[in-house]
């Protein structure tokens, strides 16, 4: 039997009708495939080809025209060339070409006075320069590295993005953006960027005031960063990304007084401006799903780990749930059992509608999985999926 | 609750005006250019500056 071919625009709708909260014709999928993958697979090496533009795109181009994904699929590689323009510490090449993120933090534990003074202030004045080293120079040099930074970022990104958005044409894709900005936990950026993993949790314990005087003050600038003005009419189908890093390495009741009041405020606040929010709920989130039901109507929820049928009963009817599906099978399992959990997986979420199809993380590369699996998981997905 | 952003390194629309010695009549202008690049900048260094 031939396969139904499908269009873009028709691959767009099954997107936009979920996130307007209609039913769409067919579970949507959005499989996630890191470029690096897709270079891999083109026979690029990662340790030349993420520093040009030509060698992406054509890795992009060749996967998907191999694999019938309703979104465009490897894109976005590292971006060495801004790491280089920047002096980074923290984004760094590793021996095989893919970029590594060193534990280095921004903010040493006797800096909360300086923090909680101005911290965008302290952000560029102390942290910039300590973790990007091309901006810790003398200050026509240290201009001259931001305005290559920034040109860099603008205009090689630009490049990209037409290039994708030629693919998608070619190839048949949603047009939908997967998300048009992204914003962070206040608490994870603290930790991520500043404190460190670590630190945030230590100061925590023995800083507790200032830890929370200094999410109070970040909330702010999660919020602006999660309201990008180069969006002009945000709506719901407008999505902004989160991926939230700090919650299940806490406990419950460092949790509720640390990390969820400020994500809860900024989440509300960028949801109030119209835009509709995407969040990878990284780890496990079993023991506190029920605080996602505090959140705005109509989030994506994307989950590492979990089970599926609670997570359905818990926040299904609010939300949109993603994710899940494990990736490490498309490795270890056989056509028959990847298909076969496919199913189960569909025939769990995708009672309503409110499910996108997803693996439980993305493929950074190619050795990852047995990519004889891939169409057919795709084969399953798209004819069992349809409602 | 909409917390205003106090910064050296950062004037809302109002505070550009008076920054650069702008008339508020021109306000919905000065939106629409070095307002954007202000807001902007602020999501350069949030995101690509923070990562």
């Amino acid at each position: 039997m031939a396969k139904e071919l499908m269009n873009s625009e028709y691959k767009t709708k099954l997107f936009t009708d979920v996130y307007s909260g209609e039913r769409p014709d067919r579970v949507p999928e959005k499989l996630g495939v890191n470029a690096c993958a897709a270079l891999e697979l083109a026979g690029y090496d990662l340790r030349t080809s993420q520093y040009g533009i030509t060698k992406v795109l054509d890795a992009t181009d060749k996967i998907n025209a191999k694999y019938d994904t309703y979104n465009l699929i490897g894109t976005w590689p590292g971006t060495p060339w801004l790491n280089k323009f920047t002096g980074s510490r923290t984004n760094v090449m590793g021996d095989d070409g893919f970029i590594q993120h060193p534990n280095v933090h921004g903010m040493e534990p006797d800096e909360y006075d300086k923090l909680l003074k101005d911290p965008l202030k302290f952000i560029w004045e102390t942290v910039i320069p300590r973790v990007f080293t091309e901006f810790d120079a003398p200050p026509m040099q240290a201009a001259l590295a931001m305005a290559k930074t920034i040109k860099a970022s603008d205009d090689i990104n630009g490049k990209i993005a037409r290039g994708n958005a030629e693919l998608i044409e070619k190839h048949n894709k949603s047009k939908l953006p997967t998300f048009v900005g992204i914003s962070r936990a206040p608490f994870d950026y603290f930790a991520d960027y500043l404190r460190s993993f670590t630190g945030a949790l230590v100061d925590m314990r023995r800083r507790p005031e200032e830890v929370l005087e200094a999410v109070n003050l970040i909330t702010p600038l999660m919020i602006k960063s999660g309201c990008p003005r180069h969006v002009e009419n945000p709506n719901r189908l407008t999505r902004i990304f989160f991926a939230l890093h700090m919650p299940t390495y806490m406990t419950e009741k460092f949790f509720a007084k640390f990390w969820w009041p400020s994500f809860k405020e900024t989440v509300w606040a960028i949801y109030e401006k119209g835009f509709g929010i995407n969040i990878f709920c990284e780890e496990n989130w079993m023991h506190i799903l029920d605080y996602l039901n505090e959140l705005p109507p109509g989030c994506e929820l994307q989950f590492e780990y979990g089970d599926p049928k609670i997570i359905r009963e818990t926040v299904g009817e609010k939300h949109i749930i993603s994710g899940l599906f494990p990736v490490n099978l498309m490795k270890k399992g056989t056509k028959q059992e990847v298909c076969d959990a496919a199913k189960k997986y569909l025939d769990i979420l995708a009672v309503d509608g409110k499910y996108i199809f997803n693996f439980d993380k993305s493929i950074l590369r190619a050795a990852q999985i047995n990519w004889d699996n891939f169409q057919p998981l795709l084969d399953t997905i798209h004819e069992y999926g349809k409602h | 609750m909409n917390k205003k952003i106090k910064s050296e390194y950062y004037t809302d629309l109002d505070e550009t005006l008076e920054k650069y010695n702008i008339p508020n009549e021109a306000k919905e202008d000065v939106n629409e250019t070095m307002q954007y690049v202000e807001d902007m900048i602020l999501y350069f260094t949030l995101t690509t500056l923070s990562n």
